[in-house]
This record gives C-alpha cells, sequence and structure tokens, in this order.
C-alpha cells in the first residue's frame, strides 16, 4: 500500500509541474502583450501609452526571455512563493486563501446535494427498472445533463429570484445566497451519477449470486443492502473523484454569475489581464483539488474493493 | 462495515448541507485581512430604518482593495463611494473648479505650485496639508504604474503647510487637469499601520470608510460628520458591491438588492423600463467608438475610399436601434459641449449613393455581377475587427458590416480581447479596427488628441497635425489651448482616417427611490454624485 501510495504521489506531482508548465507557455503565446493586457484591465484603454507599458515591464521585469521567467517561477514555487499578482499588487497566495474557501464551500455543498440526490434517485431507478419511476428519472438526467448551467443559472434567478422572491441574485451577503449557485452546480453532476448507480445496480443485481440470494430465501432488502449496493459502489466512487473536477471547472462560470467571491472570479481576471502569477497560483489550485481528490478515491477504492486487493494493485 | 460506514458519512453529511442550505444556516463572510472590520450583510429588503438611509451600488469591476493606489479602487472610492477626492475636478462642461486645492499656478517650465484648502481635516480628524499630500502622491506614483506616465509628476516638495510644488518630468501646462484623474486622490497617511501596510482609506469626501470585505469585494461607508464642502442628500450610508457580470448587475437591481446599476446589458433595456420599481437612464459620455483605418495597406491610401465607408455608416440609425438609444451621434470627434470640441466639421452624414459614387471613381465596380465591387480583378474585402469589453463594439462593428454590404463590400467581423486587437494594429494585421477610449481620462484637449492622432498605430501622420497638437500642449492659455485643438480636429476629420462614428453611452438601473441623481459625462462613468438621494 505504501509503495502504491508513493508511486501516486509522485504521479500527482508529475501532473501539477505539466499543468503549470503547460499553463504558463499557453499564456505566453495567447495573443496580446501582458504590460499592454495589465494597464488595460486597471485602467482601461486610456491607460495604456508606450511610456506606461515601458513602465510596467521594467517594474515586472517583464524584458527578460520568458524561459528564465519560467524558470525563476519554478524555483519560487519550490520554495511556497508563488510570485505576487501583476494586477492587484498582492502575493497569489495570500489571494487565494481569501477566495479559495467560498469555492470549497460553494463546492462541497453542491457536491452533497448532488450525491443526496443522485444516488438515491439512481437506486430507485435501478429497483424499478423499465417503470415510470426509471423513465422519469432518465428524462431528468438527459435534461441536466443537456442544458448549459449558465442557462439553468439564468432560468433560475428570474424564477426563484426575481418572480417567487425566495432567493437573493447573487453575492454571499446572506445564508440564503448559496442555494442558486449550488444547485445549479450539482445538477451539472447529477447525470453521470444518477446512470452510473443506475447502470451498477442493474449490473450487479443480474449476476448469479444475487440470484442464489433470492433462491436461498434472503429478504430483497437484505440483498439490495448487503449485496447489490456494495457491490454496486464503487464504481460510483470513480465517478464522484471525477465530478470534483466538474464542480471546480464549473465553478468558475457558476461564481461570475452568481457574483461569488470565489477562485472562479479570480481566475477570469486573471486570464483577462494575463496576470500570470495569479493564474498560475488558480490554475495549480484546480489541479490539485482535482488530482488530489482523484488520489483519495482510489485509496478508498482500494479498501473498499476487497478485488483490487487481491489483485495486488491497491498494495 | 466500511462501506456501511461510508455510506453512512456521505448520506449523513448530505442530508446535513442539503437542510442548511435550505433553511439559511449562517455563511461568515468575513476576511482573513486584518483590515476586514466587519462582514457586510446585504438583504434583499431595503435596509433604510427612519433614521439610516442606505444607498447600494453595483460597482461594475472586480474589488480586492480599498487603496487609491490601484485605479479600479481609487475610481469607486472617488467616484462611486464618495470618500476620498481629488485636488482638482472638472464640472460637467469639462471646466476644472477646486477641489483640495483652491488654486494652482505654473511657476517654471516644469514646476506647479497648488494652493490647499485649510479647513480640510481628514475623516479621523487629522489635518489635511501639504504634508499629507506629499506623502499620498508619492506612496501612489510607487504604486501605481500609470500614475507617472499620466500625469508627468516627478516629486513633490512642501512649500508651506497648505502650499505644495509638483515637479514633473517635463514640461507640461496640463498637470491642473491631470490632478483630477481619481489616481491622484487624496487620503491621509494614517491610512497605513507603522510598518506601512495599508488599513482603510481616510480620505476627505462627504463619506468615510467603515469597512472593506476583500472577499466578497463590498465597501461600506458612512456619512462624515466634518466634511468641508456643502451636499444634500439624506442618505447616511453607502455600500458598494464589487458585481462585474453586468446580467448579476441587471437582475440585482430588478430584485430590489441594488438601488443603482450602470453597464446593463441592451438586451434588459426594456425590461427594466417596464418595471414598476426601476428607471433606465441613459447619458452621453465623454468616451468614444472611433474607427481606424489600417493606413499601410494601399486601399486607404485613396482618400475617397476612406470617406466613402464613412458615408456608408447610418450613425443615428446604429445609435437608435443597434444600441437601444445609449449613445449619441457627434458633431464632431467629442462631445458637444467640451469646449475644445469643434463642431463645424464634416462628419459625413449617411449617404450611401455618394459612398458609390465615391468607391467608383476611385475605381470600384462591379465588373462580375457578384453584388461586390471589384478592382483590377480583386474583390473589395475589408477586415474589421473590435474587442468585446465595451458593450456597443461588436453590435456596432456587426451593422457596419451590414452597411458596408449595402454599397458592394464584402466585410468581415472579427471580436476579441482588447490587448489582442492592440496586437493586430500593431502589427498591421487589419483593414479597420473598431476601438474605444475616453476624451476626458485627462479633462484637457491634448492628451486624447496626442493618443488619438499622433500616437496612433495604424501609420496616419500629418505633420501639421501633430505640429498643432504640440502647440495645444505647449500652450499655458486656455483659449488658445481651445483655438489649436479646434484646428488640430479640422484637419484630422478632413484626412478622415481616424474617425467617431458614434458617442459611448452610460446607461444606468436607478431603483425608482433614488432621486437626485445626476450624471457628469467629465467623471468616470461609474460615478453617483454626492447629492444622489433615497425617497
Amino acid at each position: 500500500m505504501l509503495g502504491y501510495l508513493i508511486k501516486r504521489i509522485v504521479i500527482v506531482f508529475g501532473v501539477l509541474w505539466m499543468v503549470s508548465t503547460l499553463t504558463y507557455f499557453t499564456v505566453h503565446v495567447t495573443p496580446g502583450d501582458t504590460a499592454t493586457a495589465i494597464l488595460y484591465s486597471i485602467g482601461g484603454e486610456n491607460a495604456v501609452s508606450e511610456k506606461n507599458i515601458e513602465h510596467v515591464r521594467d517594474k515586472l521585469d517583464l524584458n527578460r526571455p520568458v524561459y528564465l521567467q519560467y524558470f525563476e517561477w519554478v524555483t519560487n514555487s519550490f520554495k511556497g512563493n508563488f510570485g505576487t499578482s501583476y494586477k492587484y499588487n498582492k502575493p497569489v497566495l495570500y489571494m487565494i486563501k481569501l477566495r479559495l474557501p467560498n469555492t470549497i464551500k460553494l463546492g462541497i455543498t453542491a457536491f452533497l446535494i448532488s450525491v443526496a440526490v443522485s444516488i438515491p434517485l439512481g437506486i430507485i431507478s435501478a429497483l424499478n427498472h423499465n417503470r415510470i419511476v426509471d423513465h422519469l428519472s432518465r428524462i431528468f438526467t438527459l435534461l441536466t445533463s443537456s442544458f448549459p448551467s449558465f442557462w439553468i443559472a439564468i432560468i433560475f434567478i428570474i424564477f426563484f429570484a426575481l418572480k417567487l422572491k425566495l432567493l437573493p441574485v447573487s453575492g454571499m451577503d446572506s445564508p440564503k445566497s448559496i442555494v442558486l449557485p449550488a444547485i445549479t452546480l450539482s445538477l451539472g453532476m447529477m447525470a453521470p451519477i444518477i446512470r452510473m448507480m443506475r447502470t451498477s445496480m442493474l449490473d450487479v443485481m443480474g449476476q448469479d449470486y444475487i440470484w442464489v440470494s433470492r433462491a436461498k430465501g434472503l429478504k430483497e432488502s437484505a440483498i439490495i443492502w448487503r449485496h447489490v449496493l456494495r457491490n454496486a459502489i464503487p464504481p460510483i466512487i470513480t465517478v464522484l473523484g471525477l465530478q470534483i473536477g466538474h464542480i471546480l471547472g464549473g465553478a468558475v462560470i457558476i461564481e461570475n454569475i452568481f457574483s461569488w467571491p470565489g477562485v472562479g472570479g479570480l481566475l477570469i481576471d486573471a486570464i483577462n489581464a494575463k496576470d500570470t502569477p495569479m493564474i498560475e497560483g488558480c490554475v495549480l489550485v484546480v489541479a490539485f483539488g482535482y488530482t488530489f481528490i482523484n488520489l483519495v478515491v482510489d485509496i478508498i477504492y482500494a479498501c473498499i474493493d476487497p478485488r483490487l486487493k487481491y489483485s495486488g494493485e491497491g498494495k | 462495515m466500511k462501506f456501511r460506514k461510508i455510506m453512512g458519512i456521505l448520506i449523513t453529511s448530505a442530508l446535513c448541507v442539503s437542510a442548511l442550505a435550505g433553511c439559511g444556516s449562517s455563511t461568515n463572510v468575513s476576511s482573513s485581512a486584518a483590515y476586514s472590520t466587519a462582514s457586510s450583510s446585504v438583504s434583499t429588503e431595503a435596509e433604510n430604518t427612519s433614521d439610516e438611509k442606505v444607498l447600494r451600488i453595483a460597482f461594475p469591476s472586480t474589488l480586492t482593495s480599498a487603496d487609491v493606489t490601484n485605479s479600479t479602487s481609487a475610481t469607486m472610492l472617488k467616484e462611486t463611494a464618495g470618500v476620498a477626492e481629488t485636488l482638482v475636478y472638472a464640472d460637467s462642461n469639462f471646466k476644472l473648479q477646486p477641489m483640495l486645492a483652491t488654486e494652482w499656478e505654473m511657476t517654471g517650465d516644469n514646476t506647479w505650485v497648488f494652493k490647499l484648502r485649510d479647513n480640510v481635516t481628514f475623516h479621523d480628524g487629522t489635518p489635511f496639508n501639504a504634508k499629507a499630500v506629499k506623502w499620498c502622491i508619492e506612496r501612489s506614483l510607487k504604486e501605481n504604474s500609470e500614475l507617472a506616465g499620466t500625469t508627468y509628476i516627478q516629486s513633490v516638495e512642501v512649500i508651506d503647510d497648505h502650499t505644495v510644488q509638483f515637479t514633473t518630468s517635463e514640461r507640461t501646462t496640463d498637470l491642473p487637469a491631470a490632478m483630477s484623474y481619481v489616481g491622484t486622490a487624496i487620503i491621509a497617511p494614517s491610512s497605513v499601520d507603522k510598518s506601512g501596510s495599508f488599513i482603510l482609506p481616510i480620505g476627505t469626501g462627504p463619506f468615510k470608510a467603515e469597512s472593506f470585505d476583500e472577499t466578497t469585494g463590498i465597501f461600506t461607508a458612512v456619512r462624515s460628520d466634518n466634511y468641508w464642502g456643502d451636499i444634500n442628500t439624506s442618505v447616511t450610508k453607502r455600500i458598494v458591491k464589487s458585481m462585474p457580470d453586468a446580467s448579476a448587475r441587471s437582475l440585482a437591481v430588478q430584485n430590489g438588492e441594488i438601488d443603482i446599476a450602470n453597464d446593463i446589458p441592451f438586451s434588459d433595456l426594456e425590461t427594466l423600463e417596464n418595471s414598476n420599481n426601476t428607471n433606465v437612464s441613459k447619458f452621453n459620455t465623454a468616451r468614444t467608438y472611433f474607427y481606424e483605418y489600417n493606413m499601410k495597406k494601399d486601399l486607404f491610401k485613396d482618400e475617397r475610399v476612406r470617406k466613402a465607408l464613412i458615408y456608408a455608416i447610418n450613425k443615428n440609425e446604429i445609435v437608435n436601434d443597434v444600441l437601444f438609444g445609449v449613445g449619441g451621434v457627434p458633431k464632431g470627434i467629442l462631445m458637444d459641449n467640451m469646449p475644445w470640441a469643434n463642431t463645424n466639421v464634416d462628419t459625413y452624414e449617411y449617404n450611401p449613393d455618394k459612398a458609390k459614387e465615391l468607391l467608383a471613381e476611385a475605381g470600384y465596380k462591379d465588373t462580375d455581377n457578384d453584388g461586390y465591387l471589384d478592382k483590377d480583378g480583386q474583390k473589395l474585402t475589408v477586415k474589421i475587427i473590435t474587442f468585446t469589453k465595451r458593450p456597443g463594439c461588436p453590435l456596432i462593428a456587426q451593422a457596419t458590416q451590414g452597411y458596408f454590404a449595402n454599397i458592394g463590400i464584402d466585410a468581415s467581423v472579427k471580436v476579441m480581447d482588447w490587448s489582442a486587437m492592440n496586437e493586430l494594429i500593431k502589427k498591421g494585421d487589419f483593414d479597420i479596427a473598431l476601438n474605444s477610449a475616453t476624451s476626458a481620462y485627462v479633462p484637457t484637449p491634448a492628451y486624447y488628441l496626442d493618443a488619438y492622432y499622433v500616437h496612433n498605430n495604424i501609420g496616419y501622420k500629418n505633420d501639421k497635425l501633430n505640429e498643432l497638437v504640440e502647440k495645444c500642449k505647449a500652450t499655458d492659455k486656455m483659449d488658445e489651448k481651445y483655438e489649436y485643438s479646434k484646428e488640430a480636429q479640422a484637419l484630422g476629420q478632413e484626412d478622415a482616417c481616424i474617425y467617431t462614428p458614434v458617442l459611448y453611452g452610460a446607461v444606468f438601473a436607478v431603483s425608482k427611490n433614488v432621486t437626485n441623481f445626476e450624471f457628469n459625462a467629465a467623471a468616470h462613468d461609474f460615478i453617483v454624485p454626492y447629492n444622489t438621494d433615497l425617497k
């Protein structure tokens, strides 16, 4: 197990390095000069003059070759220094620390809502295979996966905020503020979980040992809880892990629509301003979240699926 | 057993969070910032009690600081919150007026002396004086990347308690105008702690900073008891909320969460106009939308082609139908009421027949009857580039594409980020660019003309015009400045290499509870004047 863990942790670091390198050079090859983008983002068109561009380049040392800037960034990152935001003139880590708890709060809420709805729905759907409940569940799945989240967000705002006046439109001012963004974000994750839960359940329910259990006269509830669910859950754990990635990516859009002060809004601002240190910081947070959660999922998977242990993969 | 435990934890957590979210558990909006003194709470209901009147304003950019060294925050503090002030301001006729300075004089080629008001104290009771101005401007020069390039200030000296001298890096007659720029807003030295870390902005305005939440970007300010000027409003508190998304601002006004929001989507105007709770106010601003031809291309070296393309565009139709009435058609290149605007120039009013005639004279005819003009076997095509940030840009460019098609020109439109567009312009990889800039960034004629005509990136050069702009910059007599400016505009308009079809409009969605809201085009588009009141 220890060897497996070390191997996975090395892979996590490798992924983070690749992501940060790709991001760094992608930012530099996208059209637009960095100093111009920074000045434009803080002062608009009029702030962009040759004099100011030179000033910014000198101040931020942008005249050096990109590879030198990159090496400096990598070296500092290993020391825990992710640099200072070009746009906000504040340490990147400080800005992320301010915003990350909000993204986590939104993400966890959305994730739990999604789990609370999807898993029971998947189970019910499988237990009522090809009956009306199953069909309704499939229609729900189709709808939630077909509508883009920004559209759902607007519809929710119009209905729950403007028409019913139940919830605020945006911000993080009242406890109710999290409801709409969390539900919107959770909807996008539900379809794969429901489908996987349903398929996995149906798959297990068709296995010989389930028929044998029934033939031996075990209660149906005992069969479902002890045998079907236990064997159907492992694939769901993997899907849940992957959905964390969806949360982090989806939060960028949802946070912007609902003016939720998370890392997503910071990332969009940073991209507009070509604020490389801030973009790197935000992307690393998202990438770390994604790889770390997947690592945890793999460990959980190894723990609950004895087949992995016996085949040696989880050792 | 493990499986049961995991399932148990998952289901219990899910139920707890769903219940918490549904019932409205307490979300604590707090910042780890040392100076985030309070978590602000803005309810969807009006917060106005008998002794407190709160004006809630949406700010259309991300706010991560409340320091004047950040231009965005300085705009919020000066124009929106009413906390910090500048030495000079421009009235709605673009005339400079005393604010924290009472008079100013150019004492040498590179020196200006400003006399400061002697009856002003900062919100914490510390005196507003020359020492405070020196400290603040020097700090802003160090921190704000655009300030030195905008004002040319090199150093600040204290002459006496209420007199300060600015030394500039080059001769400038426009320093008083530059001292109205938001980046020169003054805050007290007590705004920072002993180690120099910023705490809260302590200004001189009619509202004093109460709190700023770095995480949510919510800034609150309450009425100051010791404001030096006269204001007439019953508002006791202003809450400024950072809301970068235009739709979110519009929806927040519709839902009664915000009293004033600007730059709302054009598509929402009808809904807002028909709403029982909101009014829509449209104003012309000093910002312009302008077209630039790529003068390195042979096509635009022909004056007839340049002018034909302007004649082809129906400017009034663009304002009324494409921009939903947000904006205006100038009589030249600037707002008509700017004292230095030349309104007696040819504006090339919409005339598609004249456009066709000029193109025919230039040799462009439809020889192959495909509906498009051609010359020497080459179809007349133009690539228009524009950018996303200003809402009218993509719309105007698309309308122009249609007008060009009407006279037989095959136009394409490419919309991108501004810095990407700027790079294409510098590279010369475009035919026509639709750009935007504000003509009152520094309210004086020379700044805008210098950027608009002289330091263009399109390859346009007119020595006589450049000379006039230099003279306009050099003279310290306002009448002469205006005259040189008008002459330069006449020449530029005649050359027709850069032209302004439409003025940028500011559109505000304002709650019907708000009264006395008057726009000042000389200020920033985000201005909420001090006297704005609530019923």
